[in-house]
């Protein structure tokens, strides 16, 4: 008995494995605020999900049967047997659109965050209810598990109004855990890629190019010149990147590391299968190391509104009604660049910050980085 | 300034995050149970697979498309694309597999009166008149590692007849 408390000890207690690795996630309340900031102008400005889930709106109950779990067992209990109206939509749309204009300027946000959250969920699961479900619960998850980190208690209203959160930088820990099992498990299921008799990156750009015509950028280029040998190490570095983002996940600096491994791998996916999958962005740039990379000073959190906050809701108010009405303004640019494929002009803007993020992380990170871990309020405690 | 309390991970705290270190893993494989017998759940942590592989030589993709029959007894071939022109294109893919694709085990859930009538409308709002008859061709298509095309057999095709009921 003696030893298995000690086993436990060694786990869960205070100097733990677990405390060790919650304390490696050891964050800023500036870069904690950052995260929320860039979180919701992405979803706001580029993503726009809200809108995104409409689009199922007018397809025919005959195709409405939600995937096993929750969404299935609401729509049981409710009764719904087909897919709810556009208007139904346009009030989840403004709802969520309130939600994350709310959660950038950080008024009641550990609220705000878990309705964001929410919010994202019935969107996805009526979406999803048409067969397809694309693997974007990171990008959902992101707001509550970071509700109660302590995101809003620098550049916000709540800090202006005198409300602020335990700072909790360790919750960024278990989001790195969602998202290095997320990669994981995406990897454990291409084993297969790894025999050598078998073809798999090669053959999924060439369902995309022949099927579904994503025929923009490299992809008919490099079916046609790229060797074979060089498809077989592309399959082994793919599984070997995503197997090894686990392990990776379990410190914040390695975490950074596959992140930046991360960006180049969707950038080559990009340019030859046209797919962008930009929602895991939002999520990477949890790790980002904002406070280095725009200068912030490490102690100061206190936020001067040079205007009052009644203000700032009504300038909220006006906003919503931009975004509901008309979209995001960064909606134009699809209109100014069309594709042979899917992938919109938003989806490359998108591509191009972040490698400007990731850029300006390597050089303002990698001489903190070699001196050691960044300075944090939890060391200072 | 002082910045906002710290609050270390607590023991509530601590034990939570081992028991998603478990959690995970353990969703993940109730995930694929459910996967093998009914249809994939949702939600569950996990980034799409791409786990198919091919054979070496060529690589065999199924093509869906609705194959028209309209009543001068002519017919025409839409794509997905065409059809679902109101969804996101990853979702048309998808959408195709689950609903308009016979398996040993289960009928093609989109062969139902309200999916019909859908059709019909969206037929008509695209080729100018309503058709006789509606079916889902699945062509399995062959290619070389280059991307070029190589001839189809006969029997390289599946059909999914939707029927006309009201």
């Amino acid at each position: 008995v003696r030893q298995q408390r000690n086993s436990l000890r060694t786990l869960l207690g205070p100097r733990g494995r677990v405390a060790r690795w919650l304390a490696r996630f050891n964050e800023t309340p500036q870069t904690l605020a950052c995260v929320r900031i860039v979180y919701a102008a992405f979803a706001l400005f580029l993503l726009e999900p809200g809108k995104r889930f409409a689009a199922v709106a007018g397809l025919p109950s005959g195709l409405f049967l939600p995937p096993p779990g929750p969404a299935r067992w609401v729509a049981d209990a409710l009764g719904l047997t087909g897919f709810p109206s556009l208007e139904f939509f346009q009030i989840l749309d403004t709802g969520l659109t309130a939600a994350l204009l709310l959660l950038l300027v950080g008024y009641r946000t550990r609220w705000v965050s878990w309705g964001v959250t929410l919010l994202l969920l019935v969107g996805s699961g009526l979406f999803y209810s048409s067969g397809k479900i694309n693997h974007d619960l990171l990008f959902s998850l992101l707001p509550a598990a970071l509700a109660g980190s302590g995101w809003g208690n620098c550049y916000s209203l709540d800090t202006f109004e005198g409300r602020s959160e335990p700072h909790r930088p360790w919750l960024l820990a278990l989001v790195a855990a969602l998202l290095g099992f997320a990669m994981f498990s995406a990897g454990v299921q291409k084993l297969e890629w790894l025999h050598p008799a078998r073809v798999a990156a090669q053959g999924h750009l060439l369902r995309h190019v022949a099927v579904y015509g994503r025929s923009d950028g490299l992809g008919p280029w490099a079916l046609a010149h790229v060797p074979a040998a060089a498809w077989k190490l592309a399959d082994i570095a793919v599984v070997v990147f995503e197997v090894g983002f686990l392990p990776a996940a379990f410190a914040l600096r390695s975490v950074r590391r596959w992140v930046l491994l991360a960006l180049v791998f969707h950038t080559w996916v990009v340019l030859t299968l046209n797919i962008s999958f930009w929602q895991n962005y939002a999520v990477y740039a949890a790790f980002v190391p904002w406070s280095g990379v725009l200068k912030l000073g490490e102690r100061r959190t206190a936020w001067t509104l040079p205007v009052p906050s009644w203000f700032v809701l009504s300038a909220l108010a006006g906003a919503l009604f931009g975004l509901v009405r008309y979209g995001s303004p960064l909606a134009r640019l699809d209109a100014k660049l069309v594709l042979t494929s899917d992938l919109t002009s938003r989806e490359l803007l998108a591509l191009g910050l972040a490698w400007l993020v990731a850029l300006a992380s390597l050089w303002r990170w990698a001489p903190r980085s070699r001196g050691g871990e960044a300075t944090s309020d939890l060391h200072h405690a | 300034m002082s910045g906002p309390r710290v609050q270390r991970p607590g023991p509530a705290a601590r034990l939570f995050a081992a028991g998603l270190c478990i959690a995970l893993p353990l969703q993940f494989a109730l995930a694929a149970w459910i996967n093998a017998r009914d249809a994939e759940p949702w939600p569950v942590v996990t980034l799409p697979s791409f786990g198919t592989t091919y054979p070496g030589s060529e690589v065999a993709l199924d093509v869906p498309a609705f194959v028209v029959e309209l009543a001068d007894g002519g017919s025409v071939e839409l794509t997905p694309g065409q059809v679902f022109a109101s969804i996101p294109r990853s979702l048309q893919g998808g959408l195709m597999r689950a609903r308009f694709r016979q398996t040993a085990t289960h009928a093609a859930v989109g062969d139902n009166p309200s999916t019909w009538r859908w059709l019909d409308g969206r037929v008509a709002a695209l080729l100018g008149e309503h058709p006789v008859s509606i079916a889902v061709r699945w062509r399995r298509e062959h290619y070389n590692r280059r991307g070029e095309r190589l001839a189809l057999a006969p029997e390289d095709e599946q059909w999914v007849r939707l029927e006309h009921r009201s």
